[in-house]
């Protein structure tokens, strides 16, 4: 189960799972949350904000590689869709809303400074810590050294590719809910997500030892 | 199905983009080839590895996040009401500066006729009024209003009455 639906699993407790889908209870929130902003309730829209923000601000941050530029473009985007949630429409979902916002900010981001092409992840080893239950000094340096791979894999995958790849592995998003939010075609989406496997199949390759536990 | 289809599908079993029938003919391939089986281990688990580093390096909102989306909120409805009122106040004053010039142009007309007087001079006739503007104003109106009698010609024919009649209905 992908990280996004695990969040949802904590958010919102299921009553009965055979009656209701996690999903389905997932949207039927965020609509009623909707419905209740668009009526004047304000701390609707503050529940939305403190619902997405994290998922948001990662996406963007896995786009943009800067976190500074990630706070602000999803906070840009929870403006947006302040002002513009009068025009959401209830039969698709609030997330692939936001989503799309998010990723529209981030590509006009990107093309204004024209870094869509090499943008790299931050190098910071300080920061790479592997929670690891034996932290023996040659462990951890494997580790270490594993997680460099791994940031210099996804920071060498194509733009696309790796926001095929975020969205459907750390946000848990369909094929279909990509290529909504990306405006490309649910084939294009399989494409981009098949070719980012194999790259970072091949650029971990040396790795596999260590990965395979 | 053959081992290279199988690898090739791997990235797609259990998320709901293979045809059923394909997903259990790869399933019991995954079941019974000791490789592909590998393979798909380490698929899953390059992919967990590359989505924990990931979410290591996730950014947190923190507690001033919805704070400043508010605020952010607020400058924007100042902004936005303030464009909403700029445009017609900016409209309105150009309008009542153009009112205004345009009356006093208008009000020159009549106004300076009010304390008009016919006078003749060495056969030149003209209204004499505390303004010495009007008289050009006089002659502009008159000549617009009777546009085929000479001034001279009209004033000479009108008393002093009739000229008194004539600046209050051009004041109406």
């Amino acid at each position: 189960m992908s990280n996004f639906r695990k969040n949802m699993k904590a958010v919102i407790p299921l009553p009965d799972e055979k009656c209701l889908l996690k999903q389905e209870v997932e949207i039927v929130e965020d609509i009623e949350l909707v419905r209740r902003f668009k009526k004047g309730n304000e701390s609707a829209f503050t529940e939305i904000v403190n619902r997405y923000n994290k998922r948001l601000l990662n996406t963007a941050k896995v786009i943009l590689n800067n976190e500074d530029d990630a706070m602000d473009l999803t906070q840009e985007a929870f403006v947006k869709a302040y002002f513009n949630m009068k025009g959401f429409r209830e039969d698709s979902s609030l997330y692939t809303w936001l989503y799309r916002i998010v990723y529209n900010l981030c590509i006009s981001h990107l093309r204004r400074k024209k870094i869509i092409s090499f943008i790299s992840f931050d190098h910071d080893d300080e920061v790479m810590e592997f929670h690891s239950s034996e932290p023996g000094p040659e462990k951890e340096y494997e580790r270490k050294e594993l997680r460099r791979s791994v940031i210099k894999a996804v920071d060498a995958l194509p733009f696309k590719q790796r926001t095929v790849f975020t969205l459907k592995q750390i946000d848990g998003l369909t094929h279909g809910e990509i290529a909504e939010i990306m405006g490309i075609t649910e084939g294009a989406v399989k494409a981009s997500y098949f070719h980012a496997i194999r790259k970072l199949q091949c650029m971990l390759k040396n790795h596999g030892e260590q990965y395979d536990m | 199905m053959i081992c290279k289809h199988v690898i090739d599908l791997m990235p797609f079993l259990n998320d709901g983009s293979l045809a059923p029938k394909i997903e259990k003919e790869v399933m019991e391939h995954l079941a019974v080839c000791e490789n592909c089986h590998s393979e798909y281990h380490k698929l899953n688990n390059m992919i967990k590895v590359v989505c924990e580093t990931i979410m290591e390096q996730a950014p947190v909102p923190g507690s001033k996040y919805v704070e400043m989306v508010t605020r952010r909120i607020k400058k924007k409805k100042a902004e936005r009401t303030t464009a909403l009122w700029a445009v017609p106040a900016a409209a309105a004053i150009l309008f009542a500066v153009f009112l205004g010039t345009y009356s006093m142009f208008l009000g020159n007309d009549g106004a300076g006729l009010m304390a008009g007087k016919k006078h003749t001079n060495h056969g030149q006739t003209s209204i004499v009024t505390n303004n010495p503007s009007s008289e050009v104003d006089l002659t502009y109106h008159s000549f617009t209003t009777y546009a085929n009698v000479s001034l001279d010609d009209m004033l000479n024919s009108m008393d002093e009455n009739e000229i008194e009649a004539l600046i209050g209905s051009e004041e109406r």
